[in-house]
């Protein structure tokens, strides 16, 4: 009973030629929330299609509440809760008549269900929309329906999969309150993946840094911070490489690279070491097109590790892979 | 879990009676074969007795033309014939679109959400079954209030019983009919398979069967396939109750129906558990 998750080696190839998840170890404390970052195809969601019962790991171990997937699943399936990436409430139906129809798969009552809905529904606002059929609602609206819906049987471990995908940045503030409310009120284990470096950081107690099915980096977002010690300073020049950029006068420099017209300086204190460092540049006839601060943020720690950084145009580009996987399931 | 399986047959329901349109559109093409070939078709004014002869013969020959229709379709009504063979035929239209539910919640999702919950995979499969069974007999009513209008001949005799057994073997050709269908999509992703499928099944189907025609008057291949088509053997119940008026139901064509339901149950349960995932 000590942990909520377990995962040992997690292996999952799709049709002998696609590897999703490659040998991931990691492990969930109760009431935490754990984080999976990364960009799309990552394989954060085939990460909780396994641990959710939904697809059989190719090889390796997972645990879920001390019940192995894969052996006792009808037993994870009881204690668990998905709120999935897609918007799948039928929006044939009133908001009221989806949470029924999800409760009663837990086997609760009617009046239980009605009970329990109201305090979720007036927690994320909805209890005036919820007589009103899904299809009217709007993409915010439905994501809170979705979160109501995983939450209805109370589950010991909520799984979330990109719980704010595609919503403005208001809603998802909201969105957040919601989740830490829930884990604070319900006493609960949350799993969730996201490809939001802020939603992370904000959310997360752990973050597993994940990229092309592997486990780069866990740890509490501070930890992860300070593998990338201080500041970051980009300038870029308008001509030529600067090869011999001497920055010997720059106080707190630890090290630099060149890309093109381009110098990534680290430093200690980004605003001491700035003047310093543009002023080294001009004296050899560098003209300066840009200068960026930039501070320690998981941002740059996925950079780091990865060499590249999350885009957000790979939000947009989640419809045709999404298409793409259920091709590859089907 | 019963709780569940009512709550899935209900979602079923609700979506279907929201589709207004859709549920008009169910009734066009029994309609047209009612409407149009039943009442147009009318062997009793195709073969009548010429008038130029002296009136005791016309009578004597309109007997003997009557008696060889009642024999071949029991009764003279052909109408009523195709009216009373159209009911199973309608149900199979009905059921064989059961499936697509399936389909969409797939693809949509949905189901996934029935996949992470512990709800029993055969309470999914058996909740569509449950609900083609449930839209099919209302679906029926309609079908049958349209046939009283357009003048079906009822045998003398029929009562509430009569009727109410001919909703029971309606509701139990639904069910063979739509656990047959459904098991088929069980791993179906496209919904375009199950529709070329049912195009492709239900035309043969109605004509392979004595809905429209008497399996006595067909070729030996044809008839085979007519007696072992299970919309002959409900046609053969529901006429015995609603044109012969009587209660004396064929116990090969009963025995036959419940057999298939049986078999259809078993698989459908053994497929649901296997292939929904």
């Amino acid at each position: 009973m000590e942990k909520a998750i377990v995962v040992k080696n997690l292996r999952k190839v799709y049709e002998g030629e696609v590897v999703a998840v490659d040998d991931v170890s990691f492990e969930v404390e109760r009431g935490e929330i754990f984080g999976f970052l990364g960009p799309n195809g990552a394989g954060k969601t085939t990460t909780i299609n396994i641990l959710t019962t939904l697809v059989p790991p190719t090889s390796g171990e997972a645990y879920v509440g001390d019940h192995k997937v894969g052996e006792e699943d009808e037993e994870i399936r009881r204690i668990i809760g998905l709120v999935p990436q897609e918007l799948t409430a039928d929006d044939e139906l009133t908001g009221w008549e989806n949470i029924y129809l999800q409760g009663s798969l837990y086997g609760m009552s009617r009046s239980e269900i009605r009970s329990e809905a109201r305090e979720l529904l007036q927690m994320v606002g909805l209890e005036e929309a919820a007589d009103r059929l899904v299809r009217t609602y709007s993409g915010g609206m439905r994501r809170r329906l979705e979160l109501v819906m995983g939450l209805i049987h109370k589950p010991e471990i909520l799984f979330l999969d990109e719980p704010t995908l595609g919503l403005d940045v208001q809603t998802r503030a909201h969105l957040w309150d919601h989740i830490r409310r829930v884990r604070s009120e319900y006493d609960m284990t949350i799993f969730m993946t996201t490809h939001y470096m802020d939603e992370a950081d904000k959310l997360c107690d752990r973050i597993a840094i994940i990229d092309h099915g592997r486990i780069k980096a866990i740890g509490t977002p501070d930890e992860l911070k300070r593998m990338v010690e201080g500041d970051l300073v980009i300038v870029r020049t308008v001509d030529g490489p600067p090869i011999d950029v001497r920055l010997d006068g720059v106080p707190g420099l630890k090290d630099y690279t060149i890309d093109g017209t381009e110098i990534r300086i680290r430093v200690e204190e980004g605003e001491r070491a700035t003047p310093a460092i543009i002023e080294s540049l001009v004296s050899r006839g560098y003209q300066i097109r840009s200068v960026e601060l930039v501070r320690p943020s998981l941002e740059q720690v996925f950079l780091t590790l990865t060499g590249r950084s999350i885009r957000e145009e790979e939000a947009l580009d989640t419809i045709s892979y999404r298409v793409m996987m259920r091709r590859r399931r089907g | 879990m019963s709780g569940a399986l009512w709550a899935l047959t209900e979602r079923e329901i609700k979506k279907w009676y929201r589709r207004r349109i859709a549920i008009v559109f169910t009734f066009i093409t029994p309609l047209m074969w009612l409407a149009l070939f039943g009442k147009s078709f009318n062997l009793l004014s195709l073969f009548r007795a010429p008038d130029d002869l002296p009136p005791e013969i016309v009578r004597t020959v309109q007997e003997v033309i009557d008696s060889i229709i009642t024999r071949a379709f029991g009764t003279t009504d052909y109408f009523t014939y195709v009216a009373t063979g159209m009911f199973t035929v309608f149900i199979l239209f009905t059921s064989m679109f059961s499936g697509m539910s399936l389909i969409f919640d797939r693809r949509l999702g949905f189901l996934n959400r029935l996949l992470v919950s512990p709800v029993k995979r055969e309470t999914i499969y058996l909740s569509r079954v449950l609900a083609t069974v449930i839209r099919s007999i209302l679906q029926f009513t309609g079908l049958f209030i349209i046939a009283i209008a357009l003048g079906i001949n009822l045998g003398p005799g029929v009562g509430p019983l009569h009727i109410f057994l001919t909703y029971l073997n309606l509701a139990l050709v639904a069910y063979i009919f739509s656990s047959i269908f459904i098991s088929m999509m069980l791993r179906v992703t496209e919904h375009d398979t199950a529709i070329s499928m049912a195009n492709l099944l239900n035309l043969p189907l109605m004509f392979a069967s004595n809905s429209i025609f008497p399996e006595e008057q067909m070729p030996s291949w044809l008839k085979t396939v007519a007696l072992l088509n299970p919309i002959s053997h409900s046609n053969e119940v529901v006429r015995t109750l609603l044109i012969r008026g009587s209660l004396e139901i064929p116990v090969t064509s009963l025995a036959y129906l419940l057999g298939l339901a049986l078999v259809s149950t078993v698989m459908g349960l053994y497929l649901s558990r296997r292939y929904l995932r």
